[in-house]
């Protein structure tokens, strides 16, 4: 098993960065989408520069377009209920049919805010995670004054991640070798195996837990208050200037948004 | 304590919370530095939770009741925590893929390093000695999870070896690893008793190995020690072996068996090696005019005149960028046949099996089962013409009781409540398992969850059962026992494939063994033309077994079984 977590390995300018300022990148992306959470015209542009992060990283750009497309009734609801709040205030667009619910321009500029409210801080996070060693996450939350053993707890929940995903694709293989279809596409079916894989699965996991424990209990991991570290991650110049570019921009947009501005309105010329 | 008693252990009694029975009775036991002390036993009589009590697992992590004293190094166990005491006492256990955990070698072996506070300089010296030790040199930024089992094991070795302790405690070490792997790990194990002056605690079962390189046994059996010896003592005494169905070295098989035809053979001395034993026909000398007569006739593979599964042209891999993991694949199996199917870790053997019962299809070429194209034919048809278990047993139950666990896929089959009982209890004869069908499977031992994990798919009627390693974790009685019974299934007309590293207990219960080896089959023919076949499973990097060579040094080449080998060696003594 590995403590990895979500980190896909590359030679990239984003994976070289100090962990400090991808985690700064994080709390920027995610400051500039609360402002911007009334205005999907201001906020389509952070993600839009999480984007741009990801392909400087050289991560398929696909994870990203993969969250927007399982989130897509997730967008439609966000959209839709914020919209049905606004139906009277703004310039009517459409009327949504099932629902019957009057969209206006000021309807989905808040649904569309909304939406990138949740969608951004995730893809910021997966841009973080999938770039930075957890060593280096582990490095930069002890430096922080927090005790080593929480950091670790945290890159244990990541790690697990992926190994759960695999466990329960052999859990799927053993269950369909007994004749079980696991996989049918039936929506009844799909209930009625759900024990089948989830109980098996609990068990699994807490064995690996068990055994994680261990490894970690005999390489004396938690035997003195602190540990040192072998790797500890230098900051360059190459740091300060990411870091300050970074600012520029999010404060930029922080700053436009605070001040009134919307792209929507802009484009509109009013 | 004497200064070079390294581990003590008094009237050592223990048992989990929430059990009301003891798992260790009564244990005493004393380690001297330097020494290489083996522990054997069937599974489950204890082995592991006693190890768990000297590493410190028990009482620290592990609550129960514990009684008695527990002493490493002057310390005791109840007072130091299992972190601390990992600086004196190294753990490794069965599965290599757990203990690797980070992300480069070199992470790996600074981790503990880390843990321990040591500064820049120091880890630096640690890991440097280390990396030369295991041979690693050069390979510091590999990633761990890319290497072969074999190597991932003596990874985690050399990362509990970095803490520099003075006892290190290796827990099945090579139960999960192929014959590369085993060798591996055994010469890694050579050279620590070697050059250093390491106390070694192992519970391993290669006996073969444990007769030349341990300097103390103690057997185990339903938590108490019920012999300690030296490999000579304990092998000597066939009344104790017996009673703890601990396996002998296949050589002292071979003798325990000539001694009770010809007791004046051998009087004090039975032995456990290879020399030893060819030192006592050499002394008695051997008719060669009775071996010519007794030597086997060269036997081959008869044709498949009924076909239940038949592999043409088969490739597959798992994405269309990754390499195939199957490379043109021909096979036929038969029914009422079983069939091994050996190879090293990667060889791709579980693809292949998983191609029988349509979890995985052919990218090219075709697998046809009992006449349907597996394409063409759903898993759950396919399912139940050919039952699978896997590695885990853990991984399939579910339910609340025994008699659920059996019942689930059979109602799905539309089996009435009488038709359901009688295949569950006919199941459980064929795998001898005897328990009350309303206790949860999770309250089953080790080795009778594999049982219930066979019985459910048994009573499925499946027309072929596969195995997929399924005994990691199971001793060699037990499994045997298990696969022994499986041939009644074989001999009423059904067919077995087994997916096994153990070629001794592939020698016992197979007809046919296929080699597999990057995806093609490098080999295929009967047990005794492949096992026997010493010096080309050498070069393919496989373990021959014991009981082969010493039939070739006695001009008995072609027998495999110790059975076989005894009997001929009965009637060629000089004696």
């Amino acid at each position: 098993m590995s403590l990895s977590g979500l980190y896909i390995p590359r030679e990239s300018v984003i994976h070289r960065l100090d962990a400090r300022v991808k985690l700064a990148w994080f709390v920027l992306a995610f400051s500039a989408s609360v402002v911007s959470q009334w205005d999907g015209s201001v906020s389509v542009f952070v993600y839009l520069s999480l984007i741009v992060g990801l392909i400087l990283a050289k991560i398929s750009v696909k994870r990203a377009i993969l969250t927007i497309a399982y989130s897509i009734v997730f967008f439609l609801v966000t959209t839709l209920v914020w919209a049905s709040m606004y139906q009277d205030v703004g310039i009517y667009v459409a009327t949504f049919p099932l629902a019957n619910i009057r969209l206006t321009d000021v309807g989905l500029l808040v649904g569309t805010g909304k939406f990138f409210l949740i969608v951004n801080p995730i893809t910021a996070f997966l841009l973080v995670m999938s770039t930075t060693k957890m060593y280096d996450l582990h490095y930069v939350i002890t430096r922080a004054g927090l005790p080593y053993k929480a950091g670790f707890m945290f890159a244990l929940a990541l790690g697990l991640l992926p190994y759960t995903f695999m466990e329960i694709r052999n859990i799927v293989d053993v269950q369909k070798a007994r004749g079980l279809e696991v996989d049918s596409r039936n929506p009844v079916k799909k209930i009625v195996y759900v024990v089948p894989i989830f109980v098996p699965l609990v068990i699994r996991m807490m064995s690996y837990v068990w055994d994680l424990s261990i490894v970690l209990s005999v390489r004396g991991f938690g035997a003195y208050p602190k540990r040192s570290y072998y790797f500890p991650p230098r900051w360059s110049r190459k740091d300060t200037i990411s870091l300050l570019l970074l600012a520029v921009i999010y404060a930029s947009l922080i700053i436009l948004k605070l001040t009134g501005f919307s792209t929507y309105y802009f484009l509109r010329g009013v | 304590m004497s200064m070079s008693t390294v581990i003590s252990v008094e009237d050592l009694w223990f048992k989990y919370s929430a059990s009301n029975e003891w798992v260790l009775k009564n244990l005493n036991f004393k380690m001297r530095e330097g020494e290489t002390v083996v522990i054997m036993g069937p599974s489950g009589c204890g082995k592991s939770t006693f190890l768990y009590t000297l590493v410190g697992m028990i009482p620290h992590v592990i609550r129960g009741e514990l009684k008695g004293n527990v002493s490493v190094l002057g310390m005791n166990t109840k007072e130091v925590r299992p972190e601390i005491l990992s600086r004196h006492i190294g753990f490794v256990f069965q599965n290599p893929e757990l203990q690797v955990i980070m992300p480069t070698v070199l992470e790996e072996l600074v981790f503990g390093l880390e843990n321990l506070n040591l500064d820049r300089k120091e880890i630096e010296n640690r890991v440097t000695e280390i990396l030369d030790f295991i041979g690693f040199r050069g390979r510091e930024f590999e990633d761990p999870h890319e290497l072969s089992s074999g190597e991932k094991q003596v990874l985690a070795i050399a990362s509990v070896l970095a803490l520099r302790p003075k006892i290190l405690v290796l827990d099945e070490p090579t139960s999960m690893l192929d014959h590369v792997g085993t060798t591996r790990i055994l010469s890694l194990v050579e050279k620590l008793k070697r050059e250093t002056n390491l106390s070694l605690l192992v519970v391993e079962h290669r006996i073969e190995w444990i007769a030349e390189h341990a300097d103390k046994i103690v057997i185990m059996k339903d938590g108490e020690f019920t012999g300690e010896g030296t490999p000579q003592e304990i092998f000597n005494d066939v009344e104790l072996i017996q009673k703890t169905g601990v396996r002998p070295p296949q050589v002292s098989e071979i003798f325990y068996k000539i001694s009770e035809r010809k007791p004046n053979l051998i009087r004090n001395k039975m032995p456990v090696t290879l020399n030893e034993a060819l030192n006592i026909i050499n002394k008695v000398g051997l008719n060669t005019s009775t071996l010519h007569h007794i030597a086997p006739v060269e036997e081959s593979i008869k044709p498949c005149n009924d076909s239940l599964i038949s592999v043409r042209d088969l490739w597959f891999r798992y994405k269309k960028d990754l390499p195939w993991v199957l490379k043109n694949i021909n096979l036929d199996i038969c029914r009422g046949e079983f069939v091994a199917i050996i190879g090293h870790s990667g060889a791709g053997k579980t693809t292949l099996v998983k191609q029988f019962n349509g979890l995985l299809k052919p990218v090219k070429g075709s697998v046809i089962v009992a006449g349907r194209d597996t394409r063409k034919t759903p898993t759950s048809t396919l399912a139940r013409i050919v039952g699978m278990v896997m590695q885990n047993p853990e991984a399939q139950f579910f339910a609340s009781t025994i008699y659920e666990e059996m019942s689930f896929s059979l109602k799905k089959t539309g089996l009435k409540k009488d038709e359901i009982e009688s295949r569950i209890k006919e199941a459980f004869e064929i795998v001898d398992l005897v328990k009350p069908l309303d206790i949860s499977p999770h309250l089953l031992s080790f080795g009778e969850k594999h049982r219930l994990a066979i019985a459910s798919i048994l009573a499925l009627k499946p027309q072929a059962l596969v195995l997929d390693e399924p005994f990691s974790g199971l001793d060699y009685k037990r499994s045997l026992q298990l696969l022994l019974s499986l041939r009644r299934f074989v001999e009423s007309g059904g067919t077995v494939i087994l997916v096994a590293h153990d070629l001794q207990l592939i020698s016992e219960v197979a007809d046919k063994v296929v080699v597999l080896d990057n995806g093609s089959i490098k080999r295929l023919g009967t047990v005794r033309e492949v096992l026997s076949d010493i010096e080309w499973l050498r070069t393919q990097g496989f373990m021959p077994l014991q009981s082969t060579l010493i039939a070739r040094e006695v001009g008995l080449r072609g027998l495999v079984k110790t059975s076989e080998i005894s009997e001929a060696l009965v009637s060629s003594l000089r004696i």
